[in-house]
């Protein structure tokens, strides 16, 4: 009996020490786990989500010299999901020659991130030598959103004729040319880790088609409006990037087309992704089984 | 209309940048005058005031939204020619423009006042020798930095695309490494400690006592897991037609999100929506408290 | 994996070679950002000086980022430039034409209005501040009628579907048609506050919309960990593959 109940006080101190671990023990495994997996990523196959599917399948039917504007609203502090969607997109649209003006409300850092990473994209084998004031333009940072939108709604020329590229207002560049009102965009495109795609919801009057590559954080309050239509398509987070990788391999596989680069940072982050959901998951089981196994002794965590 | 604009611009040439420059001088005096006999009302007409500017930009919205629009518009060749079609409420389109234009300065301008109180903060814990005064050093060290050199680049662009010859490299060098590998890797960075948090979280905090808990961990298992391609392969072997068919994680996670999230959440929106439009509405009219003056 | 890594001589060379030292993506550079993700990273031990440094460093870059944007995105190009106007230049060799930009000079009166918004910090004018921001607070007011109508009525319209299994809709599809449809009516009951829900009816839809509540809760929940530790991941990337070259470049 003295044994048992040597074993029961064991048992208890081996949960209260559970229950009350340092978090930086946590924080190290956290960091041990992604490290691993991300110095020696898995690579698995996709199966791609319907909605980024439904979003692909659409701005890949556009033909060359069609014109798509993308509202771009993310910065560095989400690159891990959106730069993955932005590049993927940029990819499909540069391959496919479809002109595009990009925007954004969000941060007024945006221009200046976006612009290097195009020069470099448009490099690339397959996107076409793609040049800003030619094949497409930045019309840079607005703050006023809901009057940008709207703005762009109502007339789109007049909404980014003040911003220029090369010494000319950006609706003299070829990009422009036979575009007078948004309903001649084929698309509108909003990458975004904000609620800047209500905006377009709110103010869009179905002149054109809709599409988001939005953070997984936001997926949940946006899959309604695919569902019910206003959207063309949803890619989310770093699946919706990785999905996007995904289609364009079908489309321009990489064995075929030499010096293509279909795959970035989509699938490269799926395998640490698992691993560090799985590690909290455990966290989670853990964390419960310890208050449980305490309350089952008396010993309230 | 367009005779009235045409003769609030002015075409410009090297030579009357001067008489350019002092209209645009006397269109600031006159407003700054207005404003000025504006601010000497009594305080019992300050209320009103305030209400009557906040219920003319709502008008000219609900006028945008009320009025029947031209619905095909089309634009000349060059920047602000625009063939006009004989429909009045065209017209009220070029005031949109320009309230569209002007709200976009505005906004702007009051953005800046974000900027103005951090600097107020901590020039005062400098020049009062507070705690962390020399962080505040930092702080302002650092901005004056971002604008000294994030402005001399934009100068230098300005310059090199106006073909003035000159050796720009340096300036460019100098933002770039400003701007890219500094403010956007500490932007990225900053936001990345949340995971550690969350981790800490999960461990210690989300306990599992309740039946509307044990719904939420659910859910959020399947939801996670249906995103993974690493965990979809675990449910792989299940035939991909069929009844059976819906118990694939990625099929669950589908069936949960558009099937019984949608129309709970959608609800929330909902009630949020109605919300939203019933303030609108008492802040145009002058019913909310707080939004003009107290 | 290991070439060029850390732990070879060669990275140690790059880093400290003055040869490309500020080209873009150039080790130095990339050194600068490591060592201030780690400055912020310190915090995860305990607080301490070096993060204090890193994160004043960081907001004083941004608000100052904030000023250089507000002067290139939006004073120079809607304010200043449509003001005054800019003269056209016609085509040279090196150069093509460019139009000129005529001059809005009545731009001008929206300084002062834009300035009263400083008011804010005076005791005795502060109510002065009140007239810009109301402005644009009375500028979204008005655009909300519009915005609910294109926003929700879609959502509204898309609840209405079929709950029987006749003609196209086949069964399965009324069935989750006809829970799309509950779902909605009992979590909205659940927000309805305007009376006390005496009936054991009422009682008990609101506690299911309650548990409805928990499954679209418990999506974003779950949406949420993945965002979260997405940013990580990619810091992770940064410092592991970017900086120290521990594995192969995406």
């Amino acid at each position: 009996m003295s044994q048992d109940l040597q074993t029961e006080k064991q048992k208890a101190t081996f949960w209260e020490t559970m229950h009350a671990v340092d978090r930086r023990w946590l924080y190290l495994i956290l960091f041990v786990v992604v490290s691993i997996l991300v110095t020696n990523p898995i690579t698995v196959p996709n199966v791609e989500d319907p909605a980024a599917e439904a979003l692909y399948d659409y701005l890949s039917g556009l033909e060359e010299g069609d014109f798509v504007y993308i509202e771009n609203d993310w910065t560095n502090s989400t690159r891990g999901e959106s730069r993955g969607q932005f590049e993927a997109l940029m990819r499909l649209l540069m391959r496919k020659k479809v002109r595009f003006c990009i925007s954004t409300l969000g941060d007024p850092q945006i221009p200046d991130i976006i612009r290097p990473i195009l020069r470099q994209m448009a490099k690339e084998p397959g996107n076409n030598n793609y040049e800003e004031g030619k094949d497409y333009v930045i019309a840079g940072y607005f703050p006023n959103l809901e009057a940008h939108v709207s703005g762009l709604v109502n007339n789109i020329r007049d909404t980014v004729k003040e911003k220029r590229v090369g010494g000319r207002s950006i609706i003299d560049t070829p990009v422009f040319e036979g575009i007078n009102d948004l309903s001649d965009a084929k698309c509108v495109v909003v990458i975004t880790a904000s609620g800047t795609i209500n905006l377009w919801y709110e103010r869009i009057r179905a002149k054109t088609k809709l599409g988001l590559m939005c953070t997984a954080v936001m997926s949940g309050e946006n899959i309604p409006y695919y569902v019910s239509g206003q959207l063309v398509g949803i890619a989310i987070g770093a699946k919706g990037a990785f999905d996007f990788e995904s289609l364009l391999e079908k489309e321009w596989p990489e064995e075929e087309n030499p010096g293509y680069k279909n795959f970035t940072s989509g699938r490269r982050y799926m395998s640490p992704l698992f691993f560090a959901l799985m590690l909290l998951i455990f966290a989670v089981v853990m964390g419960n089984v310890a208050m449980y196994q305490l309350k089952r002794t008396g010993r309230h965590g | 209309m367009e005779i009235l604009l045409a003769q609030l611009t002015v075409p410009r040439t090297e030579a009357n940048l001067w008489a350019v420059v002092g209209y645009a001088g006397l269109a600031m005096l006159g407003s700054a005058l207005l404003l000025f006999g504006l601010s000497r009302v009594p305080s019992n007409f300050r209320r009103p005031l305030v209400g009557l500017f906040i219920f003319i930009a709502g008008l000219l919205w609900v006028l945008d939204w009320a009025l029947p629009k031209a619905t095909v518009r089309r634009a000349g060749g060059a920047t602000d020619s625009i063939i006009p079609i004989p429909v009045w409420p065209y017209e009220y389109d070029l005031v949109m423009e320009k309230v569209v234009q002007g709200s976009q300065v505005l906004s702007g301008v009051l953005l800046g006042l974000g900027v103005l109180s951090i600097l107020r903060v901590h020039v005062k814990r400098l020049t009062k020798g507070q705690k962390d005064w020399p962080f505040s050093v930092v702080l302002l060290g650092s901005m004056a930095a971002m604008i000294v050199i994030g402005l001399g680049e934009w100068v230098v662009n300005n310059r090199e695309a106006a073909g003035i010859p000159g050796d720009y490299e340096d300036m460019k060098t100098a933002f770039s490494v400003v701007f890219i590998d500094m403010l956007q890797v500490l932007d990225a960075a900053m936001f990345s400690l949340i995971a550690f948090f969350i981790l800490s979280a999960a461990y210690r905090a989300f306990r599992i006592r309740s039946v509307e808990a044990t719904i939420m961990m659910g859910v959020a298992l399947v939801v996670l897991l249906g995103f993974i391609p690493l965990a979809m392969a675990v449910t792989a072997g299940l035939p991909t037609e069929g009844f059976a068919s819906n118990f694939r994680i990625e099929n669950l996670k589908s069936w949960i999100l558009l099937t019984v999230s949608t129309p709970a959440l959608r609800a929330i929106d909902l009630g949020l929506g109605l919300g939203l439009l019933a303030m609108a509405l008492r802040i145009m009219l002058g019913l909310e408290k707080g939004v003009a003056v107290d | 994996m290991l070439a060029q890594s850390v732990f070879t001589p060669e990275w140690w060379q790059e880093l400290f070679s003055p040869d490309g030292r500020w080209l873009e993506n150039s080790l130095p550079r990339i050194t600068i950002g490591a060592i201030l993700t780690l400055g912020l990273y310190s915090l995860l031990y305990r607080e301490n000086k070096f993060y204090r440094f890193t994160e004043h460093v960081f907001v004083g870059l941004a608000a100052g980022f904030s000023v250089v944007a507000l002067v290139k995105e939006v004073l120079w190009p809607l304010w200043w430039v449509p003001m005054l106007g800019v003269p056209g230049r016609e085509a040279t060799p090196d150069m093509p034409a460019v139009p000129g930009v005529e001059a809005a000079w009545l731009w001008g009166a929206l300084l002062p209005v834009a300035a009263l918004g400083f008011f804010v910090f005076s005791k005795k004018h502060g109510w002065l501040s009140r007239i810009p921001i109301g402005i644009i607070v009375g500028l979204w007011a008005g655009q909300q009628l519009n915005a609910f109508q294109n926003r929700f009525l879609p959502q509204i319209a898309d609840q209405a579907r079929p709950i029987i299994p006749l003609g196209e809709t086949s069964p399965a599809m009324a069935v989750n048609n006809l829970i799309v449809v509950i779902t909605w009516i009992v979590v909205l009951s659940y927000f309805v506050y305007s009376f006390e829900q005496k009936s054991k009816f009422l009682q008990r839809t609101s506690l299911m919309g309650r548990w409805l509540l928990m499954v679209g809760f418990g999506a974003i929940f779950g949406t949420t960990m993945m965002t979260r530790f997405v940013l990580f991941i990619d810091r992770a990337y940064y410092l592991l593959i970017e900086w120290l070259r521990l594995g192969e470049r995406l």
